[in-house]
């Protein structure tokens, strides 16, 4: 009894101590210990000689010092950040490049606009309003710009061990012609390059060899007047200039940070940024965080001190997590609510007050390959574009409150036909049976009665919501023409638009492709001509006219504003109305969703201004839980 | 030959029948209740699928789908109609969902019927196919022995270094882009048409069965070798046979169960490749149903609308358990060392 008694004793007491050493030490603040060079005044004895004489007289002068001193900074380690004001959202996918010059999607633009500055930047309605640049002139023939920078815009380090961010100088002209330079570089291979074939010499210099004898002499039309004075020699008059020098292509480089790194210098450690915040810590493929630059220009108005989160791709799984509170947005840089949501949450008392839709400058359109047959022919297009029931997309699959399109430029953009319907009203006549009526009398003509002898394929990029609209529509062809085969077929992105370019193959192209285009700048030039030119690259519907060339050009070298509209209006009457190159479907919105606690401004064109974004950290907390 | 028909014939006279390997295994099969409903459930499945154009929910309803497959028509209205909801559409007045409609707005009862067309298809196919090239060339492989041996199964051995998968979606991507090519020929205009009339699954068939025969080439080539040293092979031999009848006649009857029982685990692995492809979107093409697709675009909506989830999820579930129950009660039967 008494040996069992015992033993039974002993085990509680190793069982208690295992207890209290699973307890452990309370968690201890961490220190670090960091070096910094501090002045220091000092008081020395100086002896002096006075007058030649020999009297000795004992002074005491302060002197200032620089010393290395150690400091010790205390740091939570369970939560290192604790208390300051953080948005939490995610990334829909690992941004190929934080580089402005070499950027093209939209993750990585969101993230760069929120680092650096451009000479201009654009306000929520899309005007250009001065960033870098204070004020601009123009020279009175319209070639030369003349730009008047501000001089108190630091580039910012932060140093990932101790977190600290500190200046290193001022951001000069010198840094504006460099980054433009740099995009324009050909070993740069910037995709966006072309964006600034508008400044002289530009387009030569883009695409000669770097390493001929020529390239050297090769001159283009940017000239660094003084610190702060950049002036741009551009080809032709371009009223649109101004919004040219908003693009991430034309931000200002720190050129000694990308000399010692070479194509590392994006990564957290190594940046150096100059906009309201600056890299914190991109972990490849799992996550990403901005931090506020507490010396930028208008610090003392950016109140959130971190921004970002997991990269996550799938929707959904983002979306449970936005309605478990632990996230703050579903929105750029991450997904948009999922589509197979929007019910559940339009219906939802409260989820419906934090759905916010609002007019994007963007055209969601189907391309039709103009020069493979039967597409060569503008009867069988037509017929194919009027054949959609967009409202009726829009009301059952996309939900978002589209608008249906029936012009390539959306409202909001300069130029823009939208409110004249003689243009493309074909596609959203009030009843589709109108529509439908008109599309079966077209494909008679074209000699194919009831869609007999067609054999179409439609592609699209590979995504759900891409896959709904392509059959939804491959539904309304059927029905139109029940003669008709309609296949459809879907590749991954890269895959695709390499099917895509112009100069594939037409046998590997499919007779339909869809796309989308959204506005860099809000103006028609970057639609009509830098997209249906029959030069453009984008021009996957290898749409060819020359008086629809002769008239984008023409648009882009004259100032005056209403001779421009008439001769875009003209443009859109013979890509749409006449010769129906495409078939756009609706102008995209913003379907978003933000928690109660989130205040947001919303850019149309360029990353959306998180530094002037609110949280309510009171709020969010109560939500949390914490 | 008569001389040995006779003595056969002369012992067979008593009063217990005759049993063969095969026999046998069919009764101990039969004493398998899980196994028989499995079977049951199988040719249950292979005759919905046959008749999907007559099971489907607008035929039985009494409507007219033209100029639609009853699987693509689509009314956006109903959009993930609930479970026994009437569709509120005029062309389809008084139409009921009785599993609900997806997020096209289509009967989903009719997608997982037709879904079984091309899992069923997917699996007679592919196995039919995998079992006749494993089959005969692990016979041959495992008969002449030797040099001829050694050279086929190292073959084998260096396909089994190929990631299969792989493969099938690379054959996948190179039959979509030959599919729009002009200029085909006649023979591959064909199988092209026929691709296209099967909904894009032709050619998923033909690579999986073209590179899933290397096991059961290895099955096969095991139980050959050791078949081919019984007494009746010599005998066979000695009375002089010919080889392909000594083959065909002597060993495949023996070789045949446990290929069988193979083959029937394997197809599962089938039926979720094809239903993995289609998830990806390498599979049918739009709009034919597959259970994989049907499971793809539910899930993404499975928060707001997991009724949708459920038809294609469970077809898919009790197809792969009815199959492992049948391969299973087929070893059992097939094995004598597991009888009672």
């Amino acid at each position: 009894m008494f040996s069992k008694k015992f033993f039974a004793i002993s085990m509680l007491a190793v069982l208690l101590i295992a207890i209290a050493a699973c307890g452990g030490p309370p968690p201890t603040p961490q220190t670090i210990t960091v070096i910094e060079t501090v002045e220091v005044i000092q008081t020395v004895e100086v002896v002096k000689e006075v007058e030649g004489e020999t009297i000795t007289v004992i002074e005491t002068v302060e002197v200032v010092v620089e010393k290395e001193v150690e400091k010790i900074i205390e740091v939570d380690s369970e939560n290192p950040d604790a208390g300051r004001v953080r948005l939490d959202t995610h990334i829909t996918s690992e941004p190929p490049s934080l580089d402005p010059s070499l950027a093209t999607d939209t993750t990585s633009s969101f993230f760069i606009d929120q680092m650096f500055m451009g000479l201009t930047a654009f306000d929520e309605k899309a005007n250009v309003i001065p960033s870098l640049a204070t004020d601009w002139e123009v020279s009175e023939d319209g070639l030369v710009w003349t730009f008047n920078m501000r001089d108190d815009v630091q580039w910012v380090h932060r140093d990932p061990s101790t977190g600290a961010i500190s200046t290193i100088r001022p951001v000069t002209a010198e840094d504006v012609a460099f980054g433009i330079l740099r995009t324009l570089h050909p070993d740069t291979a910037s995709d966006y390059a072309y964006i600034l074939y508008i400044i002289a010499g530009a387009e030569e210099y883009n695409t000669t060899d770097p390493a001929s004898e020529e390239f050297a002499d090769l001159e283009v039309g940017v000239e660094v007047i003084d610190e702060t004075t950049i002036q741009i020699t551009v080809m032709q008059p371009a009223a649109y200039f101004p919004s040219i020098v908003g693009q991430a292509t034309t931000y200002a480089q720190p050129a000694e940070t990308i000399e010692q790194y070479g194509d590392n210098w994006t990564e957290a450690g190594n940046i150096v940024t100059n906009g309201p915040y600056t890299l914190r810590d991109w972990r490849h493929s799992a996550e990403i965080f901005i931090e506020k630059n507490p010396e930028w220009i208008k610090a003392d108005q950016v109140q959130i001190e971190i921004f970002g989160g997991p990269i996550i791709q799938e929707a959904s799984t983002a979306m449970a997590m936005y309605e478990n509170n632990e996230l703050d947005t579903m929105a750029d840089p991450g997904d948009s609510p999922p589509l197979p949501d929007m019910d559940r949450i339009k219906a939802d008392a409260q989820m419906s007050k934090e759905l916010l839709i609002a007019p994007r400058l963007c055209t969601y359109y189907y391309g039709f390959v103009n020069t493979k047959p039967p597409f060569d022919d503008p009867l069988v297009r037509k017929a194919f574009a009027a054949a959609m029931d967009r409202q009726s997309i829009i009301d059952f699959v996309t939900k978002g409150d589209q608008v249906p399109a029936h012009s390539f430029t959306p409202p909001g953009i300069f130029g823009n036909v939208a409110e004249d319907f003689s243009i493309g009203g074909f596609m959203v006549e009030d009843s589709y049976d109108d529509q439908l009526a008109q599309a079966q009398e077209w494909i008679a003509e074209a000699g194919y009665p009831n869609g007999a002898g067609l054999d179409v394929l439609l592609m699209h990029n590979t995504s759900e919501a891409h896959a709904q609209i392509a059959q939804a529509v491959q539904a309304m062809w059927q029905e139109a023409f029940p003669e008709a085969s309609v296949n459809i077929e879907n590749q991954e992105w890269a895959v695709y638009l390499k099917t895509l370019q112009p100069d594939s193959e037409d046998s590997e192209k499919p007779n339909i492709y869809r796309s989308g285009w959204c506005a860099d700048y809000p103006d028609a030039n970057n639609w009509l001509n830098e997209v249906f030119n029959s030069m453009s690259n984008s021009n996957y519907a290898k749409f060819n006219n020359p008086e629809y060339d002769a008239l984008v050009e023409e648009a882009a070298s004259v100032a005056d504003p209403e001779t421009r509209a008439d001769l875009y209006h003209q443009a859109e009457q013979i890509l749409i109305q006449d010769v129906t190159a495409i078939s756009p479907i609706y102008y995209y919105t913003f379907i978003r969703l933000y928690k109660p606690w989130v205040s947001v401004v919303i850019n149309p064109v360029g990353g959306d201004p998180v530094w002037l974004w609110t949280v309510d950290a009171e709020a969010k907390a109560a939500a949390r839980g914490e | 030959m008569a001389a040995t028909g006779a003595t056969s014939k002369a012992i067979a006279v008593p009063q217990r029948k005759e049993r063969t390997p095969l026999g046998d295994a069919i009764e101990q099969l039969l004493k398998n209740r899980l196994a028989v409903a499995s079977g049951l459930f199988i040719v249950l499945l292979i005759l919905v699928a046959i008749f999907a154009d007559i099971f489907n929910a607008y035929t039985v309803q009494g409507f007219d789908t033209t100029p639609h497959a009853p699987y693509a028509i689509q009314v956006l209205q109903d959009n993930n109609a609930r479970p026994g909801v009437t569709s509120n559409s005029t062309k389809l007045d008084g139409f009921v969902y009785w599993v609900g409609a997806d997020n096209l707005g289509r009967d989903l009862w009719s997608r997982t019927l037709y879904g079984a067309r091309v899992s069923m298809a997917v699996a007679i196919v592919a196995a039919t196919v995998s079992m006749m090239i494993g089959l005969i060339y692990g016979l041959v492989a495992g008969y002449f022995g030797g040099r001829i041996d050694d050279a086929m199964m190292r073959f084998v051995d260096f396909l089994y270094g190929l990631p299969i998968l792989i493969v099938v979606i690379l054959m996948q991507v190179f039959f979509k882009a030959w599919d729009r090519q002009e200029d085909t020929g006649l023979i591959f205009g064909i199988l092209l048409d026929m691709n296209q009339a099967m909904g894009g699954v032709l050619f998923v068939f033909i690579a999986m069965g073209v590179l899933n025969w290397l096991g059961m080439a290895r099955i096969a080539r095991g139980q050959t070798l050791s078949i081919k040293q019984k007494e009746f092979i010599e005998a066979a031999k000695s009375i002089g046979v010919s080889t392909p009848r000594i083959i065909f006649r002597e060993i495949l009857p023996n070789v045949l169960g446990p290929c069988i029982v193979y083959e029937t685990l394997q197809i599962p692995g089938y039926i979720l490749t094809e239903a993995f492809l289609s998830f990806i979107g390498l599979g049918v093409d739009a709009p034919t149903p597959s259970w994989g697709i049907m499971i793809n675009e539910a899930y993404q909506g499975l928060r707001s609308h997991p009724h949708a989830l459920l038809p294609p999820a469970i077809a898919l579930t009790m197809t792969v358990l009815a199959f492992n129950f049948l391969g299973d009660g087929l070893r059992d039967a097939f094995d004598p060392r597991l009888r009672e």
